[in-house]
Parts: structure tokens; sequence; C-alpha cells
């Protein structure tokens, strides 16, 4: 079977990092959070949405991507080494969620709106989908987690099915433009998203760097000014309450 | 938006700047003046760098 | 001409947005319950929205927004503290650094970009004076003593305050790295929890030991004799750690920590030591705590004590104090935690800053967003569930349903402020079931066996099963305080009632919550006894549902019996065509 060139450089990605010891474990918990996340983006899509034939199709797909969170959950922990391992505190970080996805106040519903939503969700299962098929290569010689991304799989096939009949649907219905521009958007948008993703743990980098140079060059000489003048009291102290009227006080932000 | 007239992003930081040190005076703790200055120049250079806020959906990471 | 407040608290744990019109809180609500993001510390955009949708007005007819605390002084703190344990802070540095100069620095920027507030509108409350508004202005005295105590907020961990016609009067103070609350935490680290979330956890192991390790503790936390504390830092590093809480000193005083996830069990030596040091920082903590209320007694002379910050989310612990200080009564925010200070740093500003007539005291729970009938039935029907609406039967149903054993949840009204359900996002089952606390944990909530639920019961029926000590009025109403379950009835109800014969109680005024208390009614006409077992209706890991949708996807999920959302009845066993769970074992190894 020939691969697209893009299923063979995930293909070459994958099988050097999933082959690494312990990063199964490690995905499947990142997974799990992606999942959870989806699920969160589909129950708000069905809270949001104004068309009541979507709903159920929306609230099913939030059931199935929450589902798919707990099953990547039990096969990290069942994965993980048995010391606290990287697996499970990435499971137990709440935080997780909303620095490696959403960093929004919308849902990602109202941000895009149903026509865009739809390709969305269309192109994102596809693209875990393929995902999906080259990690269940990658690791045949585990029938648990082959089991657990082939039901994952069947459950994708439903979605890519829903999503792809509605997008048909307003391209009968008059507005395959709409359709092809907003299907072209989410696939431009993903480079954009690459990028940003990346240029983010750049810029993490470049801060630990330069806030590391600093803390010697910086801080070390403050200290000693610190260690000189700072007294810790211990026990009560009297508050000390600023001049000013309570108005003026309660303007400043120190 | 409101009908009074907005400051702009960055007079609001300087104003957060000022009442910085308008704060290391109240405490009396101007050696930390040097320092703070560095690391908010830092800072306003980093939010400079990731001033795109960062909106993306979830992803099954690759790496 | 009414003045809108709008309170907000974010950036650490739990954020939240709370609106005051004319000294009245209308509306509150956790970030979290929107963003269905457990402990969500962003900037509160949803919670806001809503509060303001809520109220009918748009932020441009807000007065007033107030944030909880002094960021600058916070990062005074925290700067400070890292010069002093340079180069040990490094790691620290990097990682607060980070986050402080690119965002929490920039606080006024972000609430004024996210929330479209005008910079000139915004007020600056302090962290542990907004703890002591909550409490304070939310309680019906006209003078009250006030002790504020949890981690830390801009520089103090501890406060003890006068409140009076005059306002909100600082008396005495506790700095950092002098805490009743990160000790306590550092404590729930060693003891395999997690930090700001477990520490519940530790109180409930406590019950299982003695404190035979409290010497030890002494060590690192202890009263003083004026009623203050002080804390022994070589024990502990949360003062310049990045990740950890305490030391290798700390480990050689107490051994080998407890392995997060692992199973405890009482029984065998290794648990039993664990009980025994969670029971001895407990008494501890109760020990620092009592002291700290005397000497607040001792300088206001008052006869009730308002208490507010996360230590007095510490139920057993406010059990001790009202026992064993000189206050008369009690009284405790249900959000005691950072997220009240949405409502005190508002509450604040109508009472101190503008000077107003005192604000209405906190009645009802159900301060949160509420759905209505035909938006319930809209979602019902377009998600083909099938359901009866019961109308004004809905409690006797539901009643019915918990008589004959079913687990049942409960969704009515606007769901609640704080941490606690009450009775609008609540699970409910009967708790003089033996075989009960088994079968929710199965179903549901898959939690620690040693941790029991709790109970609510109709207002007028709870001396009958509690010895309720005099002056826990409030904080019985709101399920923040532990007592002692009649010696008759500790053996009818093992689901509610601890090791140790006690029982963290809710007591359901008919004016706080009139279905829930109709609901206890016909329970208590049906089986002669008005209390059910209550615990919150979401699963482990999960902020409490919200709307009806994260209702059903609870529901879906898990083996709760029937769902109850407004006065609709679905009944799982009726379900077609949606995949239906019978039970959480799925999740045992979670």
């Amino acid at each position: 079977m020939i691969l697209e060139r893009r299923d063979w450089l995930l293909w070459a990605i994958s099988s050097v990092v999933w082959r690494m010891p312990g990063r199964g474990s490690i995905k499947m918990a990142g997974f799990s959070h992606t999942e959870a996340g989806s699920g969160l983006d589909m129950l708000a899509a069905t809270e949001e949405t104004t068309r009541r034939d979507m709903r159920a199709k929306y609230f099913r797909h939030a059931l199935d991507e929450l589902k798919h969170a707990r099953l990547f959950k039990k096969r990290a922990l069942a994965l993980a080494p048995q010391e606290m391992s990287r697996a499970q505190a990435m499971l137990e970080d709440s935080n997780f969620i909303r620095e490696h996805g959403i960093n929004a106040s919308e849902s990602l519903f109202s941000r895009l709106g149903e026509l865009e939503f739809l390709a969305f969700v269309w192109i994102a299962e596809q693209r875990g989908a393929q995902q999906f098929d080259v990690y269940t290569d990658l690791m045949k010689d585990d029938p648990d987690s082959c089991a657990m991304f082939a039901e994952i799989a069947g459950d994708e096939r439903f979605h890519i099915a829903y999503s792809r009949a509605e997008l048909d649907r307003y391209t009968e219905a008059g507005q395959a433009k709409e359709v092809k521009e907003a299907v072209g958007r989410v696939k431009r948008r993903r480079f954009l998203e690459a990028w940003l993703r990346f240029s983010v743990v750049l810029g993490d980098f470049m801060s630990k760097l330069w806030l590391g140079i600093l803390y010697i060059l910086v801080l070390g000489p403050s200290s000693i000014f610190a260690r000189l003048t700072e007294k810790q009291p211990k026990g009560f102290v009297m508050p000390v309450i600023p001049d000013g009227d309570i108005l003026e006080r309660a303007q400043f932000q120190g | 938006m409101s009908d009074k007239q907005k400051p702009n992003s960055m007079s609001i930081r300087m104003g957060t700047i000022g009442q910085i040190f308008k704060m290391l005076g109240r405490t009396r703790r101007w050696w930390m003046a040097p320092m703070l200055v560095i690391l908010v120049l830092l800072g306003l250079a980093l939010s400079g760098l990731q001033a795109v806020q960062y909106v993306a959906p979830f992803i099954y990471a690759v790496f | 001409m009414s003045i809108t407040v709008l309170g907000i608290s974010a950036q650490y744990h739990d954020s939240a947005a709370a609106l005051v019109r004319d000294g009245v809180v209308i509306a509150a609500a956790s970030e979290e319950r929107f963003s269905r993001l457990k402990h969500d510390a962003s900037i509160p955009v949803r919670a806001t929205r809503w509060c303001l949708e809520h109220a009918g007005i748009t932020m441009d007819d807000v007065d007033h927004v107030v944030f909880y605390e002094k960021p600058l002084k916070k990062f005074e703190r925290l700067m400070v503290n890292q010069l002093l344990h340079f180069p040990k802070s490094f790691k620290a540095f990097q990682r607060s650094s980070m986050i402080w100069l690119t965002d929490k620095l920039w606080v006024r920027n972000n609430l004024v970009k996210q929330l479209g507030v005008h910079p000139d509108k915004l007020l600056w409350s302090e962290h542990h004076l907004s703890h002591a508004a909550s409490v304070f202005y939310g309680s019906p005295h006209s003078e009250a003593a006030i002790l504020t105590v949890d981690g830390v907020g801009e520089w103090a961990s501890t406060g003890l305050w006068r409140g009076d016609a005059d306002g909100i009067t600082p008396l005495l103070e506790v700095t950092f790295p002098h805490s009743i609350g990160l000790v306590y935490s550092a404590f729930t680290a060693f003891l395999g929890f997690r930090v700001n979330n477990g520490e519940y956890k530790v109180m409930g192991m406590a019950a299982y030991g003695d404190p035979v390790f409290k010497d030890d503790v002494l060590k690192v936390l202890w009263p003083c004799e004026d009623g203050s504390f002080e804390v022994d830092t070589q024990y502990l590093c949360y003062h310049y750690s990045a990740t950890d809480s305490y030391t290798k000193a700390f480990e050689k005083l107490f051994g080998v920590p407890r392995f997060p996830g692992t199973d405890f069990d009482p029984t065998t030596p290794e648990g039993k030591r664990y009980a025994d040091i969670a029971a001895s920082i407990q008494s501890v903590a109760e020990d620092c705590l009592v002291a700290l209320a005397t000497r607040i007694h001792k300088e206001t002379g008052l006869d009730h004590l308002c208490m507010a910050g996360g230590v007095a989310l510490n139920s057993v612990a406010n059990t001790a104090i009202l026992k064993r200080s000189p206050f008369k009564t009690l009284s405790v925010h249900p959000a005691a935690g950072d997220a009240g200070g949405a409502v005190g740093a508002a509450l604040w500003v109508w009472n101190d800053v503008l000077d107003q007539a005192r604000s209405a005291p906190l009645t009802t729970p159900g301060l949160g967003r509420a759905w209505s009938h035909a938006e319930v039935s809209e979602l019902l029907e377009d998600l083909k569930v099938a359901h009866t609406d019961l109308g004004e039967d809905v409690c006797s149903a539901a009643a019915d349903d918990i008589a004959s054993g079913k687990v049942i949840g409960w969704f009515q009204g606007g769901f609640e402020w704080g941490p606690r359900a009450l009775g609008h996002r609540s699970i409910l089952a009967n708790p003089r079931d033996p075989d009960m606390q088994d079968r929710v944990n199965e179903k549901v909530k898959f939690r620690e066996r040693f941790r029991p639920f709790a109970p609510s019961v109709q207002a007028g029926a709870e001396e009958r099963y509690f010895e309720i000590p005099d002056g826990s009025d409030q904080p019985v109403r709101w399920m923040l305080m532990v007592v002692p379950v009649r010696e008759d009835q500790k053996a009818a109800m093992p689901a509610i009632t601890h090791i140790d014969g006690t029982a963290r109680i809710h007591v359901v005024e008919e004016e706080a919550n009139p279905r829930y208390h109709r609901l206890l009614g016909e329970l208590g006409e049906k089986t002669g006894h008005p209390i059910v077992l209550n615990t919150s209706f979401n699963l482990k890991g999960e902020p409490i549902v919200s709307s009806p949708t994260s209702a059903l996807a609870t529901f879906m999920r898990c083996g709760i019996d029937v769902l109850y959302i407004d006065s609709f009845r679905i009944d799982k066993a009726n379900m077609r065509g949606l995949d239906r769970v019978a039970d959480t074992s799925a999740m045992a190894d979670l």
C-alpha cells in the first residue's frame, strides 16, 4: 500500500518517538487530555448550536471523546512504569488542557461558527484517524493498545461520516463556495497553529535561558542587599495601613 | 465598549510600572529597583514575542 | 440610583466573578463551572459574562470592578523570598518569573482586554481583607471578630480583624513563611495527595489515627503563648522550591512519604503510621487555630467569630474552634478559598469604600446560573432522551426513588457558590442503607474508601441524628462543620458516619432551598427519616456539573440510576440509543 507523502513523514517520526522507552505511556496521557478537551468542545457545541437537529450528534460525539479520554488514561497508566511516572503526573495536571489547547475564553464552536466547526471536525477526525492507523501499526506487539485504537477508530469513522454528511448538506443547499472556503481556512490554519505551538515552545526556551542568566547576574548581587535589609518577622505583626483615604488606597495595585 | 476614551495597552502598562516603583518607595525597598527595571524590560520583550494570543484547538501531538 | 459592583478573583486557584447590586449578592459563580476545567484560575470571562447577563446589564453599567488582591504586593513578596533564598530558588524563579513578567504582573491590562472594563473603574482589594469581608458582610452580625487563615495572600498568611459599623479593621497578622495553610499542604503532599485539592482527605484520614507524632509536628509548626504560631523553615521548602513543599529534614522526621494513588489501609502498620501523622498535623493545626481564636477574643471581647480563607474549609477544626475558644457563635464563608475573594472584594467596596448601608447576609447557596423549564425540555427533546415531566410531584417521586435504594442525580435551580453541593447539583441516596457507601462509590464516585459521604437533613430534624454544638447554626447550614452522630444513630447510617462517629452535616432550611427542603420532607413522610446522603454531582477530576448538558454527560458516564432536572425525571433503565453506563468500575484504575 502506498502511503501519502505526509503519512510517510508521520510514520517516520512516530516510529522513532513511540519506540523510546516509556514514550508510549506519555503520549497516551497527552492524548487523554486531547480527547477530554475535544469532549469539552463538543459539549459546548451542543449547548451553543442553534441547529436543534445537530445537538444529538454533537452530544454523542462528546460522549465518545470523553470515553476515549478514559481509554487513553487507562492505557497510559497500564503502560507506565511502576514508580511515579511522568504519565501519571501529566494525567493529574489539571492545567494541561489550558496550557496545550484552548487558551481563550470562547469555545471553539463560537469562534468558528457552525459551518467552519463542522469542517474542522471533519478534517481533525481524519487527521486523528490517520495518526491512529500509524500508531496501531507501531504497537502491533501490544494487543490491548491495538484493541483500544480499533475501538476509537470505529467511533471516528462515525464522526468523519456525520461531519461530511453535514458539509454535503450545506453544499446541496447552495453553499458549496462557503464550504470550500471553510475547509480551506481550517487546512491553512493548521500550519499557523503548528507554527504557534512551535513558537510557544521556542519562546519558553528563550525565556528560561534569559531568566537563568539574569538570575545569576542580577539577582545574585541583589540577594546580598536582601539578606542585609530584610527582616522576616515571627509571630504577630501590626498591619501597616498606608496613608491616603480608602478610595485612593483601593486604586493602588501594591 | 465604553464611551470614555480608553487608554491604550502600553499606557496601562506604564501605569502599572509606575505603581511598582511607588510601592518600592513605600516599603523602602529601593535596592530592588535596578533588578526590577531589568526584569520588567525582559517581561515586556517576552510579552511582545507572545503578543499573538495563542488560540488553537486540541491536537494529538506528533512529538 | 442602583450601584453595581463586580468582584473578580483570578490567577491562582479557582477564579470567580460576583455581582453585588445595592449590597446584595445577586450572582456569583466560579469560572470552572463554565469552562469545565477544574480549579480554572484564568480571568473569569465566562463567569463575568453570565453575571452581567443575569443582571441584565453590560460592563459599562457596572460602577466599580474590584480585583480581590494587590498583585504588585504579591510579586514583591515572591521576589524578596527568591532573593533571600538565592541560589536555591533558581528553578522557582525561572518558572514563576516567566508567568509573572509576561502575564500576572499585567493583570490590569488583562482585565481591561478580556473583560472590557475601563481601567479607571478598577479597584484593588487585599487578599485577606477580601476573605474577611466575604464572611463578615455575608453574616447577619453587626459586629464580630474575624479570623482569616490560608496559605498566603500578599504577605500575610493569617489575619485577625474586627468587623463593626466602622468597617473592617485589621488588628494583627502573621506573615509568610509562617503559614498554617502551607504547612498543612506540605503534609498533604507528604501523605500522597494533591496540594490545594487533597487537604480535606488528610482531615478524613486523621480520624483513623492517633496524634502520636504530635511532638514531631510541633517541631515544624507550633502555637505560641501570645496566640500566634511559628514555623521552622528547615523542614519546609515551599518558600523557595518550584515543586516541593518539604525537605529531607522533614522526611527524616516523618519517614517515607506515602506514594500517591496507593491504597490507604489503616489496619496495616504503614497505613496506621500515615493516619497517625494526619491526626498529628490535624491536632496541631487545631491547637494553633484555637490559640488564634482565643487571642482575637481577647482583643475584641466580642461573641461572634467569622472565619474565611482556605483553612476555614477544615470542618473538623471549625468544631474544635467553637468548642474550645470563648466564642459563642461561628460563621464561615461557603467559598472560603480564593473564589470567595470575588464576593468579599465586592462587598468590601460596597460597605467600606463606598460607605453604604450594611449589606444583606447570604441566605442561599444557589447563586449560580439556572436553566428554565423550557430550556431543559427543549434539550431533552433534541437529544431524544426519554423523560417524564412530573410537575409538582417531582419531590415525591425523587423521595420514592431514594427510599427504594436508587442513586439519583438532583439538578435544581442555580448552581452552588463554593465547593460544597447543597442540593442544587447533588447526587442523593439513602443514608440508612448499609451498602450505600459502596454502591455510590462503585456507581459514581470511586472515592477512597476511608472517606465517608455527607448527609443533608431537614431543618428541625437535625437534633434527632446529630449532636449540634451551640453557636454552629451557620456552618451546619453550609456543610462547614463536623459534628458527632448520636450514639443510637451511628449503626443506622454507616454511609455518612465517619470512623470516629462524626459527620459533616448540612441542615436544610426552607428559605435556603425550598425544593430540596420539600424533598427531604417527602422522604421523611415515606421512610420516617428526612435525611439523605448528599455528594457533589460530578465525576472524579471534574468540576461539579453546571448546565443540563454537563449533567446529562455525567449521568451517561456513570451509574446514577435516575436523573432529576427541574421537574423532569430521566430513568437510565428507559434510555435507548445512547450508550448507557451502569457503573464506574471501568474507572477503577484511575
